[in-house]
């Protein structure tokens, strides 16, 4: 495996796991496996020194909390019923109005579309929430990792200059605000901190990014 | 990519940020998983890339704004890739008084704050901690309505229908969307236990037929440009919208001579944008000023009494019904013959607050200006005898003769007669065969006590056998509506008695948010909103429209119409087809009710095609409109009114029936509140509250809009005097308080009120602390569930409370 599979089965790998935990909490096979597996405390990414003491925060809570605690947090934060804490929405933190549905779940739509791609409840729900923008990043993670095995330098550099925009013009945007509320609204240490490995996380997948592009 | 040094790329991506060993490590570890599988929500391929460039193109849909307030109104959708970029109103044709432009106001323009709101309800819930604690667990579609068809068929078997209520609910009313549809599943299901009343104008409608025999009194706008003068009587068009373009018909009465005079205890819009004058008053003694404008116009001889005993009962002594020659005249109780005490301006002063020379001035100009409008709002009457405000309203242009007279006023507040009305379509319609009918202001009572309640609390419906109920309600439905709790009276009584299970034994909701109401339910139902799914509007009370509201965007997060939520019970009840009319969507419902009312009337709505594309309909006004009761006036005989007499009956025999003179007096007069400046309460609560609407909401619709918030802050409105006297500042915390309940909430300290009255406009979202105490406003934690004697109305707007800095 070559340095650049490493690094985006590294990536999809840490994209998969967010998104999973974003997108609802984790039941109890899940976080037996994160207690047991501790991928947090091996995280494959060296994150900055805030990022490391999240994933420490949310490590150790794996080994604690219980999968009903994390329920009823990620309900509170995310989800309601009524208002929720922490709206897990991008139009959200991007227009005046705190709405869903604006320009931006239009231009994040439109990205989907240019890979071919379309949210099962398009027209339904708004498909900037965060958890589908992490899925949008791990499927062109995963279309890199076969750019490479089929030696096309062409689509890895579609694909890198796509996540570049999207991170820089979208993730990066709004996320930074999400983190904040959360790590202020959380009750359980295990979102404190997974927020705050989101963010991290973020940050160098800003860096690496433009770092890659640079090499082309 | 060929131009990468690849062997160099994770050095140069700096070594000091990845760890080499456990990428390996890890990444087989998250691989190796099943735990971490996912629901996929983006899937391969389907979506055209064309589709995703072509989405600037945006399409103007036709749709409205059908809340409940006086307005019906046109908004226009723009669509966006299947999103609502954008809302207009009715803005690009000219305003003329023959076909007004259906302007939405900023309520209406503000609905994609509800439509894309983070916090809509976005699956069925059931209740999972006491009622109204919002524990809440997500159910599916299935559970929740077999969850709801099973205790309507348990509580039917039990009980019997009689047991079964939907309350008062006016959230939406677009034929799809709405109270209506639970109203026809539960009728076709056996009945339920009716209601009459709503809670805006109670003591209208009950006391206006005591006078005229009808609530059409009034007539169309377009006539008040031949008024010469407008009192505007506690009446706040541009707050309330009193029909949606009424402002504009007030601006065009003006520029035709009219003077427009405002009485309310507050300086409002409409007194700032259409008055010429504003006379503060104290809430709840309006009466009096009113029967101290009558011993002026009676004592100054400027009274029509051969008009008012030509066509009227009661004025004087020579002019009583039959049976009643020597009860209580008019005359006689203005002019204190009877009481010792003279209604005369002075007299009224001490009770209004306004200066008695203000008073008779007014009595003269509305005694000499013809012709002139005595024009109620509604606030006047929510109140503990808010009859007699209605009647005496209604007997001042009986003595000034502006009954029956173009530019005159018969009623303080009516219908207005002409054919001022839309041809229109709906469902079929379905009866209830539960015969029963409670006061809708009562309906806790019910819950309560059903079984003790007869006709002295008012229920219509008894057998002659019957004295009382045959159940209390036990299962209680509230689809698109506030009123269980947070618009209803005395929100703390309310709230023990819909939190004990063992009365209302199931609850169930149906909204687009979790409200203070949604929140004492078993199981909450997520409706989409008027946009996501078919329905229409009509106009309420003036200005003869059709608001068609086809389908702007698919309906969010899988929730759906009111109709269709019935008929997944009705389904379950073994009512589907009749329900359905054998199985139609609510856009079959709308094509068929557009085709009919078409057919029809193609005068008035021309072609299909062209009345769809425009979206609305105004059916020009009429000229010269119909007067109301012009025939009577012009031959009384051959006219007769509907009243037991056929006349006018300033005095009201059937009123004197109820034998309560005290609080049913047969003429109207004047009764000190038992809530007010002169009641006991006020040594311990010297301040009068009062609830207005306000243009942040529409009732409690609209009170989770953060930018409404906003421009029209949710404040208790505080005259500089008594905000002085108490310390307290502009903005300040204060906590207002009686034994009903407390709040706390910021002052606005304001000339524009009248000392000694605070304003907590109406319909902010009940919100306890810990210890109960409101935090939003909620005017209802300081009002009570007493209603009014004769049309058992709320009384929401007779309140006395103490107000401090927290």
């Amino acid at each position: 495996m070559d340095d650049r599979s490493i690094l985006y089965e590294a990536r999809l790998n840490v994209y998969a796991l967010l998104q999973r935990l974003y997108q609802a909490a984790p039941d109890a096979e899940l976080l037996g496996w994160l207690a047991a597996e501790h991928p947090f405390l091996n995280f494959p990414i060296e994150l900055d020194e805030e990022a490391n003491a999240a994933l420490l925060e949310v490590d150790r809570d794996c080994v604690v909390v219980s999968a009903d605690r994390l329920v009823k947090d990620f309900r509170q934060l995310y989800i309601g019923p009524g208002a929720m804490r922490v709206p897990p929405w991008e139009s959200v933190y991007r227009n005046e109005e705190h709405l869903l549905f604006d320009r931006h779940t239009l231009q994040v739509r439109e990205a989907y579309a240019r890979h071919g791609m379309e949210f099962t409840q398009i027209y339904r729900a708004p498909e900037d929430s965060l958890a589908i923008e992490l899925e949008f990043m791990k499927v062109l993670t995963e279309r890199l990792l076969r750019a490479v095995e089929l030696s096309d330098p062409e689509a890895e550099s579609i694909l890198l200059e796509e996540q570049r925009e999207f991170v820089n013009r979208h993730l990066l945007i709004w996320v930074p605000q999400f983190v904040a509320l959360t790590q202020k609204q959380a009750e359980t240490k295990f979102y404190r901190g997974l927020a705050g490995v989101l963010n991290g996380f973020l940050t160098w997948e800003g860096q690496t990014l433009a770092l890659m592009l640079e090499t082309a | 990519m060929s131009k990468h040094d690849d062997t160099n790329l994770l050095d140069r991506l700096n070594a000091a940020t990845l760890s080499r060993r456990s990428f390996l490590k890890w990444s087989a570890a998250a691989g190796a998983t099943a735990a971490l599988t996912t629901k996929v929500d983006l899937i391969n391929g389907i979506y055209p890339l064309e589709k995703a460039l072509a989405a600037g193109d945006v399409q103007i849909m036709p749709t409205g704004c059908a809340h409940n307030c006086g307005g019906r109104c046109v908004l226009k959708a723009h669509v966006q890739d299947g999103v609502i970029v954008r809302i207009t109103s009715d803005t690009d044709r000219p305003d003329d008084p023959l076909d007004p432009q259906l302007r939405a106001c900023v309520r209406g323009r503000s609905y994609r704050r509800r439509v894309y709101a983070p916090d809509r309800l976005k699956s069925p819930l059931r209740r999972t901690g006491p009622r109204g604690s919002g524990q809440y667990e997500e159910i599916s579609w299935e559970e929740a309505v077999t969850a709801v068809a099973d205790n309507l068929m348990r509580i039917k078997e039990t009980y019997g229908n009689s047991a079964i209520y939907s309350h008062y609910a006016t959230g939406a009313g677009s034929l799809t969307n709405g109270s209506g549809n639970v109203a026809r599943l539960l009728d076709l299901y056996g009945g339920r236990l009716g209601y009459y009343n709503n809670y805006s104008w109670a003591a209208i409608q009950a006391a206006t037929p005591t006078v005229y025999g009808t609530q059409n009194t009034g007539q169309s706008r377009l006539d008040w440009l031949n008024s010469k003068l407008i009192l505007m009587w506690g009446w706040n068009p541009a707050e309330m919208i009193d029909g949606t373009n009424t402002m504009y018909f007030v601006k065009r009465a003006r520029a035709a001579g009219a003077k427009t005079i405002i009485i309310d205890p507050r300086h409002t819009m409409s007194a700032v944008g259409l008055a010429d004058e504003w006379i503060p008053i104290r809430p709840g003694t309006d009466t009096a000023m009113m029967a101290a404008m009558a011993y002026v116009i009676i004592t100054e001889q400027l009274a029509d009494e051969e008009f008012v005993n030509k066509y009227a009962l009661g004025y004087d002594a020579d002019h009583m019904p039959e049976g009643y020659e020597n009860a209580e005249s008019f005359k006689a109780y203005i002019l204190g013959e009877s009481d010792g005490v003279p209604k005369t301006p002075a007299w009224a002063e001490e009770y209004t607050g306004v200066p008695a020379d203000t008073i008779a001035r007014i009595g003269r100009e509305y005694g000499t200006t013809k012709p002139a409008m005595l024009y109620q709002g509604y606030g006047i009457q929510r109140r503990a005898y808010g009859e007699q405000v209605v009647r005496m309203g209604c007997t001042l242009p009986v003595l000034t003769g502006n009954v029956g007279v173009s530019g005159g006023w018969a009623s303080g507040i009516a219908f207005a007669v002409s054919s001022e009305s839309t041809p229109g379509a709906g469902f079929p319609s379905v009866a209830n065969p539960v015969p029963y009918s409670v006061p809708c202001f009562s309906y806790t009572d019910a819950i309560l006590r059903g079984k003790e309640m007869g006709r002295e609390d008012g229920i219509i419906g008894l057998a002659d056998d019957e004295q009382t109920l045959p159940n209390s309600i036990k299962f209680l439905y509230n689809c698109a509506g506030n009123c269980l709790t947070n618009q209803h009276g005395n929100i703390n009584r309310t709230h023990e008695i819909l939190a004990d299970e063992t009365l209302a034994e199931f609850i169930v909701t149906h909204d687009h948010f979790l409200t203070p109401s949604a929140k004492m339910s078993d199981i909450v139902l997520p409706a989409c909103t008027w946009m996501e799914t078919w329905g229409m509007a009509a106009n309420w009370k003036y200005g003869p429209s059709r608001i068609l509201m086809p389908q702007v965007i698919e309906p969010l997060y899988g929730t759906k119409s009111d109709y269709a939520i019935a008929a997944m019970i009705a389904e379950r009840l073994g009512i589907y087809d009749e329900y359905t009319g054998g199985g139609k969507t609510e856009e079959d419902w709308y094509n068929e009710w557009v085709d009919k009312m078409v057919a029809d009337n193609p005068t008035v709505y021309g072609d299909r095609d062209s009345f769809v594309e425009r979206g609305s309909m105004t059916i020009p006004y009429q000229e010269n409109p119909p007067i109301a009761f012009a025939d009577f006036i012009s031959d009384p005989e051959a006219n007769p009114l509907g009243t037991p007499s056929g006349k006018i009956e300033i005095f009201s025999a059937a009123l004197a029936a109820r034998n309560n003179p005290e609080e049913i007096p047969a003429i109207p007069k004047f009764i000190i509140e038992w809530d007010s400046p002169w009641a006991p309460v006020a040594e311990k609560y010297p301040l009068q509250a009062i609830g207005t609407h306000y243009m942040h909401r529409i009732h409690s619709t609209l009170d989770n809009i953060d930018w409404m918030d906003e421009a029209f802050p949710q404040r208790a409105f505080i005259n500089v005097n008594d905000a002085k006297e108490r310390g307290i500042a502009e903005g300040d915390l204060i906590r207002v308080w009686n034994d009903r309940g407390e709040m706390k909430i910021p002052a606005r300290v304001t000339p524009r009120i009248m000392p000694g009255v605070v304003n907590i406009p109406q319909g902010g979202w009940y919100s306890p602390d810990a210890e109960g105490v409101d935090q939003r406003g909620c005017t209802n934690v300081l009002t009570s569930e007493k209603p009014t004697p004769y049309a058992y109305g709320n009384t929401q707007q007779t309140i006395m409370v103490q107000v401090e800095k927290v």
